[in-house]
């Protein structure tokens, strides 16, 4: 169960016996920032941050026709976030930490922000490329790559998740570019 | 009182072969959605909700609330076949479900789990019809300053109740509001909090949140597992561990179905409560009804592949599923993410959803209250006759869902506005979901709270210019305000202590 997995007693790695060696010493560097109070800390200060970009903007002290200052509510709720990371950072479960955090890999945010990167990159080359391309493209590498076998077969996927997805957008009479290949072909007007 | 005539509307519009085509769509998308591990009900509807633009109030319905309970009895599915719950809500199934399915007794145990959940789905879904009625009543003669301490109250009992952190919870509910601050306040409509950027002035839509939040995100979280070799391996196991489902085995009698009446009531009963309450949600409702009829009935040795277990837990998941909207009729106020999504579904619609729904929308309520009760029909229907064929989706390789589901989130969020920006923000919002799920931030309250933060704003201002400027007697200006007010800090405080979600996950194991 995953309750088993956020049991304090199995996951806090804050706990280990501190060894005497540099390496020893960079993980207990690392382990305080993934307990609750580390990421709670880091929290207050992008909140903080944010909150004094609202405060200090020129339009967060503006007075309203009811009397309401415009900032009022985005403040409120900054101030909400500084309290909830203050709570991380105070209360029982401070020392805790989660097991995915622990298990988090500076790769996995370069997986992350790659695989985002891809879709956006993907979405704008549509104009240029197409939106069938593009999807079938997106849908057939991304599954070759992430180790789907045969590859023939996730192309055969891909070309379909494509075509459905284009008959769903002319139906939903969505703006979507066919790209430069299809209007040389069809000539102007189609898209 | 039944208003005839709009029953009759109602009927009219949910009886057409079109709705109906809808609604069976809707179910059997659900139901797969449920089977398939990793997949939820939450990101299927978060995908569909762009599709509804082009629908009918009553197909829209149909559609979402299909999907819906599909997904919620779909998760036992791959739950009994392979011991791998397809959704949370699952996962007491597992516990006897996967015994049951080792014995050869597979087919007798997921006609449990269908019959459960279908008996107790209906019997909250008539409970719903008879309660947001009367809530709704109740709730016509609150003023602004009771709407502002009820929604305050809906924020800190998911921020309490949902995940195992309340601190979490509550962060989470403050980022929501955060959110829904941006664009422009929503009394004068003065652009503010738009970092600087034009198209933020028109706000952040719900669509490209909820499909950031949870279809993204999900599939991010898969992506980096599979990347990382994990989830490769687990599918593996998944694959050896399943061996093939006999068909053939004997099915549930009547007998067996009826001596399972005592959990399939408590199921029920837990069930529908815990519905109702804002941020619990199905999961809770399963493990709890698990774990109360485990210790009232120990003679039936609950735990070591009983149908009794798959009743108590399929019925106590199923039974969230109506009364999960009775506080989003009744009070306007959405207590689950899915009640936020359908919210919005009907907003996209033009229906508002709250107590003046009853008066303002009368057929679309009585359209919603058929489509409730209908959709267990065909629920049933299509996990008797296709659960064999479902359970084969929990074997679909996670390799291709990732792609398919990420771009289906990409074209989605685009589809809404035919907004390139919006795409963006699917994209944002995947990556903070990403994250958010990683340190167990519940998301439930950052998407009510999202969606609350307008009409707070609204209701303080309101308030307050009743009250000319005056704070106290606009937080406070009748002994119902107080009261809430009162309940507000208590129930928070205590239920932040309890912390009910790693309790009643406890009780289950």
């Amino acid at each position: 169960m995953p309750d088993s997995l956020n049991d304090p007693d199995t996951q806090s790695l804050s706990q280990k016996p501190p060894e005497p060696d540099q390496p020893a010493a960079d993980e207990m560097k690392v382990s305080f920032l993934r307990t609750n109070r580390g990421i709670g800390i880091g929290l207050l200060v992008i909140v903080g941050i944010l909150a004094a970009s609202i405060y200090f903007s020129d339009w967060a002290g503006r007075i309203l026709r009811d009397g309401f200052m415009l900032g009022g509510f985005p403040l409120l709720a900054t101030g909400f976030m500084a309290v909830a990371s203050l709570i991380l950072v105070f209360d029982g479960q401070a020392r805790q930490v989660d097991p995915d955090v622990a298990r988090f890999r500076l790769v996995s945010l370069v997986i992350v922000l790659a695989a985002v990167a891809v879709l956006g990159v993907g979405f704008l080359s549509i104009p240029i490329i197409g939106f069938v391309p593009m999807i079938f493209l997106l849908v057939g590498f991304g599954a070759v790559t992430l180790g789907y076998r045969p590859v023939w077969l996730a192309f055969v996927v891909a070309i379909i998740v494509a075509l459905v997805m284009r008959t769903i957008m002319y139906w939903l009479d969505a703006d979507i570019d066919d790209g430069l290949l299809l209007k040389l072909i069809m000539g102007d007007g189609n898209g | 009182m039944v208003d005839v005539a709009s029953l009759m509307e109602a009927l009219s519009i949910v009886f057409t072969l079109k709705t109906m085509l809808w609604l069976l769509l809707g179910v059997a998308v659900g139901v797969g959605v449920g089977a398939m591990p990793g997949m939820s009900p939450a990101p299927a509807i978060a995908l569909l909700l762009p599709l509804t633009f082009t629908l009918s109030l009553p197909a829209t319905l149909g559609l979402l609330i299909g999907v819906y309970k599909g997904g919620v009895y779909g998760g036992s599915i791959s739950a009994i076949s392979f011991a791998t719950p397809g959704t949370a809500e699952s996962g007491a199934t597992v516990i006897d479900g996967y015994k049951l399915m080792q014995r050869g007794q597979g087919k007798k145990a997921l006609h449990m789990a269908l019959y459960a959940s279908v008996t107790s789905d209906f019997l909250s879904d008539v409970l719903t019809i008879l309660l947001a009625p009367t809530l709704a009543l109740v709730a016509l003669n609150f003023g602004p300053s009771e709407r502002l301490w009820l929604m305050v109250l809906a924020i800190a009992l998911l921020g309490a109740l949902s995940g195992d952190h309340f601190a979490k919870g509550f962060l989470s509910a403050a980022i929501g509001l955060f959110i829904g601050t941006i664009g422009s306040d929503p009394v004068s409509m003065v652009s503010r909090n738009t970092f600087g950027q034009w198209w933020l002035a028109g706000g952040i839509h719900l669509i490209p949140l909820i499909i950031g939040l949870f279809a993204v995100a999900t599939m991010l979280e898969k992506l980096v597992e599979i990347i990382r070799e994990r989830a490769l391996e687990a599918h593996e196991k998944v694959v050896s561990k399943a061996g093939p489902l006999s068909v053939d085995s004997e099915g549930l009698t009547f007998a067996e179905y009826k001596s399972c009446w005592k959990e399939m009531a408590i199921g029920t009963g837990i069930g529908s409560f815990v519905g109702i309450l804002p941020g619990l949600g199905a999961t809770v409702g399963a493990f709890l009804s698990y774990g109360v009829a485990k210790q009232l009935s120990p003679e039936k040795k609950i735990g070591s592949g009983r149908l009794e277990g798959i009743a108590a837990a399929e019925a106590g998941n199923n039974a969230t599923c109506g009364p999960t909207l009775v506080p989003l009729l009744a009070f306007g106020i959405p207590g689950s993410t899915i009640a936020a999504m359908l919210g919005g579904a009907l907003a996209i619609q033009g229906v508002v959803a709250g107590p003046r729904m009853f008066e303002l929308y009368p057929a679309a309520i009585y359209a919603l209250f058929l489509i409730l009760i209908i959709a267990n029909f065909f629920n049933l229907f299509v996990g008797r006759f296709f659960a064999g064929i479902y359970a084969k989706l929990g074997l679909l390789p996670v390799t291709l869902l990732v792609p398919v589901v990420l771009v289906m989130a990409l074209i989605g969020g685009y589809a809404y506005e035919n907004n390139p920006f919006d795409v963006g923000l699917v994209l944002i919002f995947g990556v903070m979901g990403y994250f958010l799920r990683m340190f167990k931030v519940p998301e439930a309250p950052l998407i009510i709270t999202f969606l609350l933060a307008p009409m707070a704003e609204e209701s303080l201002r309101r308030a307050l210019l009743i009250n000319r400027g005056e704070l106290v007697p606009a937080l406070f200006g009748s002994w119902l305000a107080i009261v809430l007010a009162l309940l507000t800090l208590s129930l928070t405080v205590l239920l932040a202590r309890s912390q009910i979600n790693r309790r009643v996950q406890n009780l289950g194991g």
